[in-house]
């Protein structure tokens, strides 16, 4: 069997070398089912909320060899080898199927390969809110007997560990996808279903929604008892945030599986299932009433009605819910060797501390720029003011070299006078004009000046 | 094209521009060897675009909207499509080129946080239109053109012209807003939304393409859908936009620029030093390369800035550093003027060497006063000058060395001063800085060299080296100590050892260096690598006389289980404990007794050789050095 490949990086933290540790998930992110993408994100975000710092790895049947819309992206890497890290097993598929169930579900025999790790033959993953299949391959048997926890979503599967000869102490947990709000926030839900709504996908008016294309018009009868406007059949192939948004904002849910009945019930919304086969009945008791789920879509208008006086049992299951993913984080601490709890304790610590300093640091930032802009704008101010000295410096300077020319002239102008005056005084002081001065006073008197 | 190993699928969005379209695609077809996919979304062209690339496009999916709906909303239908890892963002009038998508995806695969990355965009004419953008806090955004920033950084914001996201964080960041007009803003919306999400955004100068800016609607029509969609994106974004300086007026307040470009980096540090490190050819760059790698380190999304004080082979080894996403300047000169168009940017100044404090730090700090300031010694330098004045003969340059000794000693006592926090490679030096400023944080972080699993052992050893850098000038202390060893060390040892031989390592070697050259003695010069000569030498021996701090050359020597034979100035700081009786002499004729009896006693060589590993795993480990400065950054208020 070849190593598992990762030709194609799986998610944002498998490549993170500050993880503290590492867990898988085995899931069916490559198959397009509202529960194969529900089981695997819930799952993922669940415990990595639970286990800072550790990083997840997704896996799949076929993985990245199997590219599908539905998937948004986030790509599983295909199940091969032998796995490194503890592994939590939760396809949205029963576990236990025969190599030849695999290959129907895929359509693809190299599905057969999985059969081994959902089967129970590879590793000691643990089985987080599993169902299982009706006849079981004998190696799961021993398989979940192995880890110290052990969860299924239905008494039905416990039943038939049971009649396989599991004896150990088995948990009934209510399906997982409960967590599913904890996933998107209300406000990227309220987003998506604009856009789908821009696209033309969903109605402007208050819509129902049917999991199943076929059951459209059967739901048209309905639309009256719900107050609503329209019918809307949730596509299989849309990518996994757009069917929450979605379901999330139906008025009422007609679900015809599990995941779709408790995607509409952790998103709070009223919701009815029709299980004909009554395979997934047992599962949506564990967080519904007998009331909302129905075997023929004759009996689903009663239903629909019936669901408008129910509260809802949400919270209950919920709180279960989160506590067997607390025991799920526990149990991959201690397959992987973290028994030091510490390691994630500090790991958190370290995220809260370098958030609140980086929170500081860009108020610090912030505050740097209102304190030096002042002192940036007083020496833009300075500059600017000594340019404009060093203009008229300048200014000056060539003024001053106009006028050079002139001011030579001048001074030779004032020398030539100075010589002058000195001549003229010197020729006043000769003996022949001093002596000579009252002749000619007494001659201009004469002359009557 | 193998459907099943695609990793991206290229959306383009149309609205008119069939020519453009095509065209596009051609040279997609072109320049693009990765597996891919095309998803063209058309956007209810007026034209027939949509009817006729239907029709006529075997390859690529095309998808026809019944209205114009505008890019966001395509973009959105086209991503619903998509099944690869990565979806591209691309117009119909970028035009890709060789190589072009290699580097983004090499990118994302290397960067678990990053959602997008985006090329450099350049005209026409090949000059820069935009490597990432700002967004200002009035909303506004501005295109970064500075065609000196060839290195990979996080941007506020980066044009879906040509992007490529992950498709994950695509559809966890919502994809793209529907509260927008058909066009601008939408994908300035999205990086913030990434980034919420925790996803940043990048731009990978590795990665070039051509955007020839062919706009679909009339001026006034594109100028009302701006205005529009500037009030949506105000709107949703209050306390984002909140602390962030104006864009409109940038061009009055120039600092204001590179606030924006780094508001989003965790901190932001300028080192500044000779040149360029040149970690391959001495002089100290080896350490002051591995402090920028510190730094480096401590954060991938922090602002590195180094600044050279000379330009001396900067073009061959800056690039190296802009692939680590380093900001490299060189060439300035006038470095005030610089530091004033950065007012106020920087958390932290470190100044190597006490040239670059006084020619460079106190100007540049001038203009930072925010800054913490850090005096990186790299050793005392004032050391050197007393030396050569306690050796030289000549009254005259016995003054001169007491008169440089002075002011070195000077400038470096206000060195550490003017520092906050202060840098030395030994205790020693760090025992002197604190006498002197006692205010001053100083630490010790000296230089880390790797032991490698397997260090060979004496057999298959053959020659001494010497080993150090020569700067191609004459009187330099690495070349007074070769010339030493060859005219006084060597041929005494030849004299014992007939057929020894001596292998001179070092860039740049000197005329009087290569002058050297025998049938003994071999002037090897620069080498890539000198851990292979090192490591098939028996002895290395540098009979120094001038220099300072602990000598980079005697670690490498260490951590290639190398023993050494030096001077007293050549040990120093290298806490080498009892070995240092057989390594360190005082004269000429000491070196030689010391060679020759490490030469012929083998069990003792074998001896110093582990004893030297052991201190070098101790003192001068990359751990050992990373703790060290985990420390300087921690005084600087920096998380590592």
């Amino acid at each position: 069997m070849p190593a598992p490949t990762d030709s194609v990086t799986t998610d944002s933290a498998t490549t993170d070398p500050a993880a503290v540790g590492a867990f898988a998930i085995w899931g069916s992110t490559d198959l397009p089912g509202l529960g194969d993408q529900l089981l695997s994100r819930v799952t993922e975000q669940q415990l990595t909320a639970r286990l800072p710092g550790w990083s997840a790895r997704r896996f799949a049947p076929l993985g990245w060899t199997r590219p599908i819309t539905a998937d948004g992206g986030w790509i599983a890497a295909p199940l091969a080898g032998q796995p490194a890290e503890p592994a939590v097993v939760c396809p949205g598929f029963p576990v236990g199927e025969p190599a030849a169930a695999l290959v129907r579900r895929y359509g693809d025999e190299r599905a057969a390969d999985a059969v081994a790790y959902f089967g129970g033959e590879i590793g000691s993953p643990v089985w987080s809110g599993v169902r299982i299949s009706e006849r079981p391959v004998a190696s799961i048997v021993d398989a979940v007997s192995r880890p110290s926890y052990l969860a299924v979503r239905d008494p039905v599967s416990r039943e038939r560990l049971r009649s396989a000869g599991v004896e150990r102490d088995i948990a009934v947990v209510p399906h997982p996808g409960l967590l599913v709000g904890s996933l998107v926030s209300q406000d990227l839900l309220n987003a998506r279903r604009q856009a789908l709504r821009q696209l033309g996908l969903l109605p402007d008016k208050d819509y129902l929604v049917v999991q199943d294309a076929e059951l459209t018009e059967t739901a048209q009868e309905l639309l009256a008892d719900t107050d609503t406007a329209a019918v809307v059949a949730l596509p299989t192939d849309l990518v996994f945030e757009d069917r929450l948004a979605t379901l999330a904002g139906a008025t009422v849910v007609i679900a015809t599986d599990e995941h779709g009945a408790a995607a509409a019930a952790g998103l709070g919304r009223r919701w009815v299932l029709l299980d004909v086969t009554g395979a997934d009945r047992p599962v949506a008791l564990e967080f519904g009433y007998a009331k909302q789920i129905v075997d023929t879509p004759a009996k689903l208008r009663a239903a629909v009605r019936a669901t408008a006086k129910l509260a809802p049992r949400k919270d209950k299951a919920l709180a279960a819910v989160s506590t067997h993913f607390d025991r799920v984080a526990s149990e991959v601490t201690v397959h992987s060797g973290h028994t030091d709890r510490p390691a994630g304790e500090l790991a958190a610590e370290n995220a809260a501390l370098r958030a609140a300093h980086d929170r500081l640091r860009q108020r610090m930032f912030v505050e740097r720029q209102r304190l030096v802009e002042p002192l940036a704008q007083a020496e833009l101010g300075q500059l600017a003011a000594e340019r404009e000295t060093a203009n008229v410096r300048a200014e000056l300077a060539r003024a001053r070299a106009e006028l050079a020319p002139l001011a030579e002239r001048n001074r030779e102008l004032v020398e030539r006078v100075a010589d002058l005056d000195r001549e003229v005084l010197a020729w006043r002081s000769t003996k022949l004009v001093r002596w000579t001065d009252p002749v000619r006073r007494a001659y201009g008197k004469m002359l009557g000046q | 094209m193998s459907q099943q190993a695609a990793r991206v699928t290229f959306v383009l969005v149309s609205y008119g521009g069939r020519d453009l379209v095509v065209r596009c695609l051609e040279l997609l077809a072109k320049h693009t060897a990765v597996p891919h996919r095309v998803i063209v979304v058309d956007s209810a062209s007026p034209d027939g675009t949509g009817e006729w690339l239907a029709e006529n496009l075997s390859g690529p999916t095309v998808l026809r909207m019944p209205d114009n709906l505008g890019f966001g909303a395509g973009g959105n239908l086209g991503v619903a499509h998509a099944d690869t890892e990565f979806v591209c963002f691309l117009n119909a009038d970028v035009d890709v080129t060789e190589g072009w998508l290699e580097p983004l995806i090499s990118w994302l695969d290397g960067h678990p946080d990053a959602g997008a990355v985006a090329p450099v965009m350049l005209h026409p004419d090949g000059s820069v239109q935009e490597a990432g953008s700002l967004i200002g806090g009035d909303g506004w955004c501005r295109a970064w053109d500075e065609p000196d920033s060839p290195f990979p950084r996080p941007v506020d914001y980066a044009s879906a012209a040509c992007l490529l996201v992950r498709r994950s964080a695509f559809h966890a960041a919502g994809g793209f807003s529907p509260d927008y007009e058909i066009a601008y803003f939408e994908d300035v919306d999205l990086m913030l939304s990434l980034r919420e999400h925790g996803w940043r955004t990048w731009v990978q100068p590795a990665s070039t393409v051509r955007h020839l800016r062919h706009g679909s609607s009339s001026s006034e029509r594109a100028s009302e859908l701006m205005r529009i969609n500037h009030g949506t994106f105000q709107r949703r974004w209050p306390a984002e936009l909140a602390g962030r300086a104006p864009v409109v007026g940038l061009d009055d307040h120039p600092y204001r620029r590179w606030w924006l470009r780094d508001q989003q980096a965790p901190y932001r540090v300028l080192l500044i030093d000779d040149r360029v490190p040149q970690a391959d050819r001495g002089r100290g760059d080896p350490r002051t390369m591995a402090v920028l790698d510190a730094w480096r380190d401590a954060h991938p999304e922090a602002r590195v800035t180094f600044f050279a004080a000379s330009a001396e082979r900067a073009e061959d080894y800056a690039p190296d550093l802009w692939r680590r996403g380093i900001e490299v300047v060189w060439g300035v000169a006038d470095a005030e003027a610089w530091s004033r168009d950065r007012f106020g940017l920087y958390d932290v100044i470190v100044a190597f060497r006490p040239h670059n404090f006084g020619q460079l730090g106190l100007a540049i700090a001038a203009h930072q006063p925010q800054a913490v300031r850090v005096y990186d010694s790299e050793a005392l330098f004032h050391r050197r000058p007393e030396q050569h004045f306690a050796t030289a003969a000549d009254p005259k340059d016995r003054r001169a060395y007491a008169v440089e000794a002075h002011r070195l000693r000077e400038q470096e006592v206000q060195a550490f001063g003017w520092a906050d926090v202060a840098v030395c490679v030994s205790e020693e030096e760090a025992r002197w800085a604190r006498n002197n400023a006692p205010d001053t944080a100083v630490h010790v972080a000296c230089y880390p060299a790797t032991v490698p699993d397997a260090v060979p052992g004496r057999d298959g050893r053959d020659g001494i080296v010497f080993f150090g850098g020569f700067d191609g000038t004459p009187g330099t202390p690495n070349e007074r100590a070769v010339l030493e060893l060859a005219d006084e060390v060597f041929p005494a040892l030849r004299q014992r050892f007939p057929d020894l031989g001596l292998s001179v390592i070092g860039a740049d070697p000197s005329p009087a260096v290569l002058a050297l050259a025998s049938e003994r003695i071999r002037v090897v010069g620069k080498v890539p690598d000198p851990r292979p000569l090192l490591g098939s030498a028996l002895l290395h021996v540098v009979p120094m006389h001038y220099g300072a701090g602990v000598k980079i050359k005697f670690v490498d020597s260490m951590a290639a289980g190398l023993p050494f034979v030096t001077t007293p100035i050549g040990g120093e700081g290298l806490q080498l404990g009892w070995t240092a009786r057989h390594l360190v002499g005082r004269s000429a004729a000491e070196l030689v007794e010391l060679c020759d009896k490490l030469l012929t006693d083998a069990p003792l060589w074998t001896d110093v050789q582990q004893a030297l590993l052991d201190i070098c795993r101790e003192h001068f480990s990359p751990e050992r050095f990373r703790a060290e400065m985990a420390g300087v950054l921690a005084d600087c208020a920096i998380l590592v």
